[in-house]
């Protein structure tokens, strides 16, 4: 019998010949990650159980990208906290003030996170990298900082569940329609637990953007990771970014073991939209009655790079926001900033009458900057919905991709950009 | 008997002879409220209650203060400014527009010789085009959007005569800085301050806004230059609205006259916790700072972010700095990114912001932990100013802030300016 990926990644981290589903093993970590929100929690076990030297502080990366710059008093301490923190441990790899983007995005772009690698985070959406062909997956902050001091973790190795997307993508559908539609298909708990390897023709034609908008969605259908095999896209991705260690590149067998197969043919997709309060609530925008907006936002893990940005400005482009909607644009770090600039999207957002935030979080999770009021409406390019994540309880996020999000936000109601008049 | 220019506006806007120290009524030409303060006004509004404005025309409010929201609560609040100017058709100038009293100019919106309120202490900002605007209580902005009138005592007024030239690394901050030290924080309490002098000739009307705003820190009711060629180009190319230039009479009796010659002046600092503690850079000491912020009504203009990129070009913020940067509006932001100077703020590691008021008034987007020093651009370093009150303020010009921020402590930007 052979492996998938996500097996053959556990393996090889776990000094096995071979794993399978269901098996608990012990695994060497490459990279344990932490934010601001998660960090000081970690730290603070760590002093709680004396343990003040780290196994390798190189494996260690904090990102202060929740609150930041600091929101409040308690923001600004825990940043205190962490760099304290990674000064005591050379942990060369951490993140704040101006060399802060979103962490989901910021790593790779760094080169620290590299196809076959096994990366733990405390966050949900370290499920991210998956894009590149690495395992990876969120935990919580003890689970984080026992990695830091031991450079290992356990893990009960997740069974695969093989989605195969053919066909090409009509127009204003990305990678974030096509993990829209299949969370919608299988609902937030489809894949609990379990390693979603995306493969087929169709994820062939997305960029590395667009793959990493899908993994990053995969915990929202309760997956343990999301995989995709990295490919020549992938590989001359990395090839222009300084690499900290030597990519592994893992292909599933074709006698692995699929917990399920699912098969989805993109051509029939349209534009998603997920309906408050779940992900898993989606439609197509065609069928949708009229949802006026009070905002919008792009951004996120989920969809804060640059042909996120590029979509936007497409739609954005000598079109004016809609009077009485904010439109909120987050680039995902700072170098994706730099390039936006130079391309003219950010002169496009401003002239549009976006308001552009720092590269962050922002209002993703209701911390600052773009907080809901009661009633109030979103269309958000970011990966959750629940109730009151982006604010009051009584308000309303509309999860959909940056085409989406813009053109809404010039209409005022949720709409695609050829409906646009 | 000659007259000031704060008794001149009084009684153009009252329509009989003033002087200083008549208790008026006056109608004024412009009420401002930011987001701060306008909750409440609309709140004193009803209360009182109003059921219209006196001239929805006259009325501007500005969310600058917490934009985007950090909160659900001020996200409310917001939503409560947005119904009221909808159900009276007054302008509002949403997130990221930029902070109340550059957009109050930038915009046209204040012409010479108005007589203008904001609940907002440093309303006083527009007397650098030859305005009297004063800071006003939120219930007082009620009433005035209810009557388009408000009693004000013609207050006195202090002529403050800047001669010299300043030298290079020298800037008008530093001069408000100095005249702050020289005068105190409650030198000229509810009188005008008029600045004159051959240094306010030599300065744009971007770099006399920096010292009418600060005249709030030294009590002033007003700060205000009386306006010259500059300034009505200035004004004629934001604005169409006819307008009447008021000058002071050149008999005019003043409280008191103060002289000084800013020719040997030198970058000035504000030590934490009152703007009047000001020494000169080089007796300060060594102060490593946490943080620097370059922004706000004082200094986030283009010529405030100019120097400030001069100074960083091509080289990297201190590792253990943070540089938050808040361009004063978004013009202001598309200015700066057209000519470069984001690019090299963000080269060199510091961190853009959303146009507005920032973390100056501690709400968030950069609030201090406790312990540190923060090298401010901003008005004011009061304890807990910028939210916490075991942080350290101290204010200084935008290109002492860019030096600070590459070298890890207050540092003299002369060296990086020859």
């Amino acid at each position: 019998m052979g492996m998938t990926i996500t097996e053959k990644i556990i393996a090889a981290h776990s000094g096995k010949e071979r794993v399978s589903a269901g098996e608990l093993v012990q695994v060497s970590v490459d990279l344990a990650l932490a934010n601001d929100i998660t960090a000081p929690l970690s730290i603070k076990e760590l002093e709680k159980q004396r343990i003040n030297s780290m196994f390798n502080p190189n494996q260690i990366v904090l990102v202060a990208d929740h609150n930041t710059p600091a929101k409040d008093i308690a923001s600004a301490q825990n940043l205190k906290l962490m760099r304290e923190f990674a000064q005591k441990n050379q942990i060369k790899n951490f993140f704040e003030g101006g060399s802060v983007g979103i962490e989901h995005v910021l790593l790779p772009e760094k080169g620290l996170v590299l196809p076959g690698d096994l990366i733990i985070g405390a966050d949900s959406h370290t499920c991210t990298y998956g894009a590149l062909g690495a395992f990876s997956t969120g935990m919580g902050s003890t689970d984080i900082a026992a990695a830091w001091a031991l450079g290992e973790t356990w893990l009960k190795v997740p069974e695969s569940i093989k989605f195969i997307y053919s066909g090409q993508p009509n127009r204003f559908v990305t990678g974030k329609d096509f993990i829209l539609f299949i969370i919608g298909e299988i609902g937030v708990e489809g894949a609990r637990y379990c390693a979603m390897e995306f493969t087929g023709s169709g994820i062939s034609t997305l960029s590395m953007d667009g793959r990493f908008t899908m993994a990053n969605m995969a915990v929202e259908a309760g997956a343990k990771n999301g995989i995709m095999e990295a490919d020549t896209l992938t590989l001359s991705m990395l090839s222009n970014i300084p690499l900290s260690r030597k990519p592994k590149i893992y292909r599933s067998d074709s006698d692995a073991e699929w917990k399920d197969v699912i098969e989805v043919n993109v051509s029939s997709i349209e534009p998603q939209i997920a309906l408050p309060h779940l992900p898993e609530n989606t439609q197509s925008v065609f069928s949708l009655p009229r949802i006026s907006i009070n905002q919008s936002v792009i951004g996120s893990c989920t969809n804060g790079r640059i042909e996120d940005l590029r979509q936007a400005a497409e739609v954005l482009r000598n079109r004016k926001v809609h009077v009485g909607v904010r439109l909120y644009i987050f680039p995902g770090t700072p170098a994706i900033l730099l390039q936006a600039e130079k391309e003219g999207l950010v002169q496009i957002f401003l002239e549009s009458g976006a308001v552009l935030c720092p590269p962050s979080c922002g209002p993703c999770l209701g911390g600052h900057l773009g907080v809901l009021a009661e009633g109030e409406r979103c269309v958000s390019t970011t990966n959750r919905n629940f109730v009151g994540r982006m604010g009051h309880t009584k308000s309303e996020v509309y999860l959909a991709n940056p085409y989406i999000a813009a053109s809404s936000a010039i209409a005022g109601y949720i709409i695609t950009p050829d409906q646009l008049m | 008997m000659g007259k000031t220019i704060a008794e001149k506006i009084f009684e153009k806007k009252v329509g009989y002879p003033v002087k200083a120290g008549d208790l008026v009524i006056a109608r004024i030409d412009m009420a401002m409220g930011q987001d701060g303060t306008t909750p409440l006004a609309i709140q004193s509004f009803k209360e009182m209650g109003g059921k219209k404005v006196f001239d929805p025309s006259r009325i501007v409010f500005i969310i600058d203060h917490n934009a985007p929201s950090q909160l659900e609560a001020i996200s409310m609040l917001h939503d409560s400014m947005r119904k009221f100017a909808e159900n009276y058709r007054l302008t509002l100038f949403e997130i990221g527009c930029g902070v109340c009293h550059e957009i109050m100019v930038a915009k046209g919106l204040v012409v010479p010789g108005d007589l203008v309120i904001g609940a907002d202490s440093h309303t006083c900002t527009y007397g650098a085009i030859g305005a009297f605007s004063t800071g006003v209580g939120s219930t007082e902005l009620a009433a005035a959007m209810i009557s388009g009138q408000l009693w004000f005592k013609v207050p006195e007024t202090i002529l403050v005569h800047l001669n010299g030239t300043l030298p290079p690394g020298v800037f008008s901050k530093d001069v408000i800085l100095y005249l702050a030290s020289q005068i105190g924080a409650d030198g000229a309490t509810y009188q005008a301050i008029e600045f004159a002098g051959p240094i306010i000739d030599q300065l744009s009307v971007d770099e006399r806004l920096t010292i009418s705003n600060m005249a709030v820190e030294l009590g002033a009711k007003a700060g205000i230059i009386a306006p010259d060629e500059k300034t009505l180009t200035w004004v004629k190319q934001r604005t169409n609205k006819p307008f009447e230039p008021i000058f002071p009479d050149p008999n005019a009796v003043y409280i008191k006259e103060l002289t000084y010659d800013c020719s040997t002046l030198v970058p000035q600092v504000a030590l934490p916790h009152r703007v009047d503690t000001v020494t000169s850079i080089g007796s300060l000491g060594e102060v490593i700072i946490q943080e620097a912020y370059l922004g706000t009504c004082t200094n986030g203009r283009s010529v405030d972010i100019e120097i400030a990129a001069k100074i960083l070009q091509d080289k990297k913020v201190h590792p253990k700095v943070r540089l938050i940067v808040a361009p004063a509006s978004k013009e202001i932001l598309l200015e700066a990114i057209e000519k470069g100077w984001i690019e090299t703020i963000v080269k060199a590691g510091g961190v853009l912001v959303t146009p507005g008021c920032g973390p100056c008034v501690g709400t968030h987007q950069g609030v201090p932990g406790d312990g540190w020093n923060v090298v401010s651009t901003a008005n004011r370093n009061f304890k807990g100013r910028m939210g916490n009150n075991k942080a350290f303020i101290y204010l200084a010009s935008p290109a002492t802030v860019a030096a600070s921020a590459l070298e890890g402590k207050i540092t003299d930007p002369r060296k990086y300016l020859r």
